[in-house]
């Protein structure tokens, strides 16, 4: 069964329709990319489905409950953690530290348990944080400031950031966006650990060559609509998909 | 350059005042990055609240301390639905109005402030049995107020509630991605500095045993800002340093005379442009 199931989501701006009437779903413990051109509503369906903007039509299903309605910190909760396109670091607090908000969600606390102190969790905490710092490649930089990193680093900060949740399916923003190609191998490399664990990975890609390595499921849409679904190779095959990215030929 | 011995102590106890008053502002500004020009209003609550409490009511002033900093708690809550709703240079000019309103409110409503005659003979503060009488026991009590105002915010700040404000603070889609509810953690934020306010206010009134609108206009948000600033916005001991700074600077200078504004606003200058972060980061280094 999906874990996370999408059916007839459509987004209206005014006039324009970003996404229109998508279904699709995500196996549980698959990795599957969404593609398509510039502008084709991949972001925008995201967005949808991570709580950041509420669908004009249509049903989101994650693990069975529905999502509608749902703020995008309820959604996190939920399980379901995206990463964005940008990197959006904490510039105040240290790398560690911004992988130790990521543990909002599994511990408690408020003002007053922080007057009190709570040392056994912030112990555990703290060593989770530098145990995934080491996961995905940032070991010893802990202490550092985000500002002291480059671009691709940023990227896995917000991946061990997002790891910190724990979360039944990540959702990833062009993870590969302004990597180079060492950055990009490692970044597959960490992903596909990742599903060897059984995590569930939801990812838009504009990489061809990582998605056609990574995924077992690709969607692809165009202004708005899935045009084609179905393995990579599959895809890559589909007259519609080749038109798309090529510019479609008029008949 | 003559500072007798129990001037120097009421200018330190007015200093040790700003750095509770300043440690607020740095909640909600420094570490959670929002930015209220408002704050005056709740210093004035704390104040008008105890002094009022303690005069006609006859309240022990560590009760009217905590009940004026409830009603600020309250006030900031309801306040906060509305105006925490904005952001940025908005949310700045609607906390402005708030510190007018309050201001307005003092002067205006006779009948409970005294309008600008405002409220004399508040009682010293007291604890139980014990009154802080002598200039020497006033100071250690606020001295001790504002030690515990740092290390409350320090033990706020190294906490999951920290660590959730610095979220909101660096970048609000990021945080809430991560399951930090924004709202929620603004608006506690923004009640913990209200209260932190209110009993800067409350420690006032006693300290000086008048309260007059003035005491709490906007220079008092000014004065905390330029404090914040000068000591390091988002520091530990920035409200520390920044207050003992900013609040000892007219009595080193007096010497100065006619020239004496004058120099205060070089100094200040000179200040941000040497040190940019803040003096506290400049002791750290």
């Amino acid at each position: 069964m999906s874990l996370l199931q999408v059916e007839g989501l459509t987004r209206r701006f005014g006039g324009l329709v970003a996404v229109n009437n998508a279904s699709f779903g995500v196996a549980e413990g698959s990795i599957t990319a969404v593609i398509g051109p510039n502008g084709a509503g991949k972001t925008t369906l995201f967005n949808m489905i991570s709580g950041f903007m509420q669908p004009s039509e249509g049903k989101i299903m994650f693990a069975g409950e529905s999502l509608l309605g749902l703020a995008a910190h309820q959604v996190a909760a939920r399980g379901l953690v995206r990463t964005f396109q940008l990197v959006r670091p904490f510039p105040a607090m240290s790398i560690a530290e911004n992988v130790r908000v990521g543990a909002h969600l599994r511990s408690k606390g408020g003002v007053f348990a922080a007057l009190l102190g709570q040392p056994a969790q912030e112990r555990r905490i703290a060593e989770e944080a530098l145990a995934l710092l080491d996961r995905v490649g940032l070991a010893g930089l802990g202490d550092q400031p985000p500002a002291s990193l480059g671009y691709g680093q940023l990227r896995l900060l917000e991946i061990a950031r997002a790891l910190a949740t724990h979360p039944r399916l990540l959702l990833l923003d062009e993870p590969a966006a302004g990597l180079n190609h060492l950055e990009t191998d490692r970044l597959a490399a960490l992903i596909r650990a990742l599903h060897h664990e059984g995590m569930t990975v939801l990812l838009i890609e504009h990489d061809m060559r990582l998605v056609m390595d990574l995924a077992q499921h690709v969607v692809v849409l165009d202004f708005g609509r899935k045009i084609a679904e179905g393995t990579p190779a599959m895809v890559a095959n589909d007259q519609a998909v080749l038109d798309a990215y090529l510019g479609g030929v008029d008949a | 350059m003559f500072i007798t011995g129990n001037y120097l102590l009421t200018a330190l106890g007015f200093a040790a005042i700003y750095v509770v008053f300043t440690c607020g502002l740095n909640l909600f500004m420094g570490h959670a990055g929002q930015v209220s020009f408002g704050q005056n209003a709740f210093a004035a609550i704390g104040g008008y609240g105890t002094a009022i409490l303690t005069t006609t009511l006859d309240w022990p002033p560590l009760v009217a301390l905590l009940a004026s900093a409830l009603l600020s708690a309250a006030v900031a809550a309801i306040v906060g639905l509305a105006t925490l709703r904005l952001r940025g240079h908005y949310l700045a000019m609607g906390t402005l109005a708030l510190g007018l309103i309050s201001y307005e409110a003092a002067v205006q409503w006779e009948s409970l402030t005294g309008g600008y005659m405002g409220i004399s003979g508040i009682p010293p503060l007291s604890i139980g049995p014990w009154a802080a009488e002598s200039d020497r026991q006033v100071f250690a009590v606020l001295a001790l107020a504002a030690l515990l105002a740092v290390w409350v915010t320090q033990r706020l700040r190294h906490s999951r509630f920290g660590r959730a404000m610095g979220a909101l603070a660096g970048n609000e889609d990021a945080a809430a991605a991560l399951g930090v509810d924004v709202a929620k953690v603004k608006r506690t934020t923004f009640i913990a500095a209200a209260i932190t306010a209110s009993i800067a206010g409350s420690l006032m009134a006693h300290a000086v045993g008048y309260i007059s609108p003035e005491v709490f206009g906007l220079h008092m948000t000014v004065l905390g800002f330029t404090m914040l600033y000068v000591g390091g916005i988002g520091t530990t001991f920035g409200p520390l340093v920044g207050a003992l700074v900013i609040g000892m600077l007219p009595e080193v200078i007096r010497g100065f005379r006619d020239v004496q504004d004058l120099v205060y606003g070089a100094v200040l200058i000179l200040i941000l442009i040497r040190a940019p972060g803040g003096l506290a980061g400049v002791l750290k280094r």
